[in-house]
């Protein structure tokens, strides 16, 4: 997998005239989509802003009634909004695999995807936040987890580390960056006044220069040593939510690692769905290439099958056992009333793409953004059956409530609201590609052989203010 | 005149009627003690409650319920005996009933609600308590499940430790784009880095 995928050996022998001619080209190709939206594109964000507004909407009637507008009750006191909360945790986790896992182990192929991997996961750290906050119910109390928050909680180790992430992932995000608004602000000059005072101010007097470029990088490779811990801590500490409640099916000492795998898996073939989409729509095709499909496959592949060890640890040995409470959940999902859902998202979420993907022609962009689709779609279910089938299985049995209480569908508020959340972390993917580069050009370009540090460095002879 | 003496009679005779019926249901309204007593045979322990009645019989065929008290209700640890011939119900006590009074607990016997005897209860204290260990006993130390401020101290020291290194590293890598800022501000803004 340790794969070079320069466009050409011929960019090494390149005079200096062309490889400034390339530098343009590249420049030309990521500024394209800034300039200009087409129907296609204004159409998307309509349609988002309107999904997230009915959301609004929704969390109105739902501040305005309480949580009993929700199909939540006394049983099923976690539902579709926790559900949704881990899947965008889990989504998050890729920003720290794609930029800096693959960047600590010497990988190259992966640099034209990292923006692509970070504003995904940031995006859905936000939304991982606002979605606990819509579950809270009443959103004026968030504070107290700060002021009144024991530290022997694991909401509250949630609490920090959700935070501590979003912080991390939002600087590995932006350092990246800076060249790439320095270039908007340069080049974007016919942009309204609002967005060339945004670029100006963002890009901090960013000029190239040696001592920026060595400040650039360094503070990038401290954050990607930082991220590894937080990011395999966010979602440890999400599953700990889970296995530290006694539960039958979260009673596990394999939750932690479980959930970090499921969610590299996730977030990967969200990247893939992600890098299929811009390319397609902001014409890529030459910076993301076949090769780095093919490259996301087999990572999936990889990713894929180290989940269905977890899961089969996770469900056979309990399952050898069939033991109380836990026996009857896991009939429940096996061969009851959540066997279809538990069956179809581990066939075609995890057994199949694993299979599929072994061949390299489903590693070609449409078929691998199909199967990584599956897998996203797949991963949402997934969580939700860690959710839902075990908060309706208790130890002590469900007694003298009304009969509506011991089964959960949720309502429409549930599912606009979890709908609106979804729009919003496309909304923000969409908004931002619209307002910076979604590749990163010196990271492209030093792929492929040109230094834009010494391209771009301010000659000696700069007049100094 | 005859018809008058027969209405007489009769109302006599109902009011007479009602009065019997009145002494009748008031004498059913009976009282009955329960007394307690523990037996304690090598590994077993066995409650004893013997129901009398005002007249010192023995009352049969009473189910009684046996409670332990605890700090806002009564808890019912076994199932309900009903007496026998002798007005005896026994009780098979467990063994490892908690307590967080030295071993002390409170046990209620209670006939619930009796059609002869109504609620009859007696109340007897008993050291057959498991007693708790040290730390379950010592409410209000530091544990994982007492308040914020009795958080343990490891955890206290370990978390402070790692939000400070995490914190303090993001707030070096913020402090980094100050000085980016610095330098940019170093040339001319006729300098553009971008050509």
């Amino acid at each position: 997998m340790h794969t070079n995928t320069h466009l050409g050996p011929e960019y090494h022998a390149l005079t200096d005239e062309e490889k400034r001619q390339h530098r343009i080209e590249i420049r030309e190709v990521v500024l394209r989509p800034l300039k200009h939206t087409g129907l296609l594109g204004k159409l998307w964000i309509a349609f988002l802003l309107l999904v997230f507004a009915i959301g609004c909407y929704a969390y109105y009637l739902q501040l305005k009634n309480g949580l009993k507008v929700t199909a939540m009750r006394d049983y099923a006191s976690w539902g579709l909004y926790i559900s949704n909360f881990v899947f965008f945790v889990a989504i998050s986790l890729v920003g720290a695999l794609i930029s800096s896992v693959l960047r600590l182990t010497n990988f190259d192929w992966y640099r034209p995807i990292t923006r692509i991997a970070e504003i995904i996961a940031v995006s859905a750290i936000v939304f991982a936040g606002l979605i606990i906050i819509v579950d809270m119910g009443r959103p004026d109390r968030v504070l107290n987890l700060f002021v009144h928050g024991r530290i022997q909680s694991p909401i509250v180790w949630d609490v920090i580390v959700v935070s501590t992430y979003l912080a991390t992932s939002l600087l590995f995000l932006y350092f990246p960056l800076l060249p790439g608004i320095a270039l908007c602000r340069d080049k974007l000059t016919e942009k309204p006044k609002w967005q060339r005072w945004m670029y100006k101010t963002l890009a901090l007097g960013w000029n190239g220069s040696h001592e920026q470029w060595k400040i650039m990088k360094r503070s990038i490779g401290i954050i990607c040593i930082l991220i590894i811990p937080l990011a395999i801590s966010i979602h440890t500490v999400t599953a700990w939510l889970f296995a530290t409640t006694l539960r039958p099916g979260w009673d596990s000492t394999n939750f932690g690692p479980y959930f970090v795998a499921g969610a590299f898996q996730a977030g990967t073939a969200a990247v893939i769905i992600a890098m299929f989409v811009f390319r397609k729509a902001y014409s890529l095709q030459k910076y993301l290439t076949e090769v780095h499909f093919n490259q996301m496959g087999k990572l999936l592949v990889f990713l894929c099958v180290i989940y269905a060890y977890f899961n089969l640890n996770e469900y056979l040995v309990p399952a050898y056992k069939m033991r109380g409470a836990e026996g009857k959940l896991l009939n429940d999902l096996f061969t009851g009333h959540y066997a279809p859902l538990y069956w179809s998202v581990q066939l075609f979420g995890m057994a199949l793409p694993a299979v599929l993907l072994l061949w390299k022609k489903a590693r070609k962009p449409l078929p691998i953004a199909i199967i990584a689709l599956f897998v996203v779609v797949a991963a949402w279910f997934k969580r939700y059956l860690i959710v839902t089938p075990i908060m309706l299985h208790p130890y002590t049995p469900i007694q003298s409530v009304p009969a509506n209480w011991a089964v959960y569908f949720p309502s429409w508020i549930e599912l606009a609201i979890v709908s609106a959340s979804l729009a919003g972390v496309l909304l923000i993917i969409t908004i931002f590609s619209k307002l910076f580069p979604i590749i990163s050009v010196w990271e492209t370009l030093e792929n492929e052989g040109i230094e834009l540090e010494e391209m771009d460095n301010p000659k000696e002879e700069t007049e100094k203010i | 005149m005859a018809r008058l003496h027969f209405h007489i009679a009769g109302s006599i005779l109902l009011i007479a009627l009602l009065m019997c019926v009145y002494n009748a249901s008031a004498q059913e309204q009976r009282t009955a003690t329960i007394k307690l007593d523990f037996i304690k045979t090598d590994s077993t322990k066995t409650c004893r409650a013997t129901v009398l009645s005002d007249s010192s019989l023995p009352v049969k065929e009473k189910e009684v319920h046996l409670f332990v008290k605890s700090l806002y209700s009564e808890f019912e640890i076994v199932k309900a005996v009903s007496t026998d011939e002798n007005g005896v119900a026994e009780f098979n006590f467990p063994i490892n009933l908690p307590s967080s009074n030295n071993g002390i607990l409170t046990l209620v016997a209670r006939i619930d609600k009796d059609e002869t005897f109504g609620t009859v209860e007696a109340q007897s204290d008993v050291k057959w308590g498991a007693e708790l260990k040290k730390g379950e006993a010592e409410w209000g130390n530091r544990s994982l499940s007492a308040s914020r401020e009795k958080a343990p101290m490891f955890l206290v020291i370990a978390s402070t430790l790692i939000i400070c290194i995490i914190w303090g590293t993001i707030f070096y890598v913020i402090f980094q784009l100050t000085k980016i800022k610095k330098s940019g501000k170093m040339f001319t803004k006729t300098q553009t880095a971008i050509s």
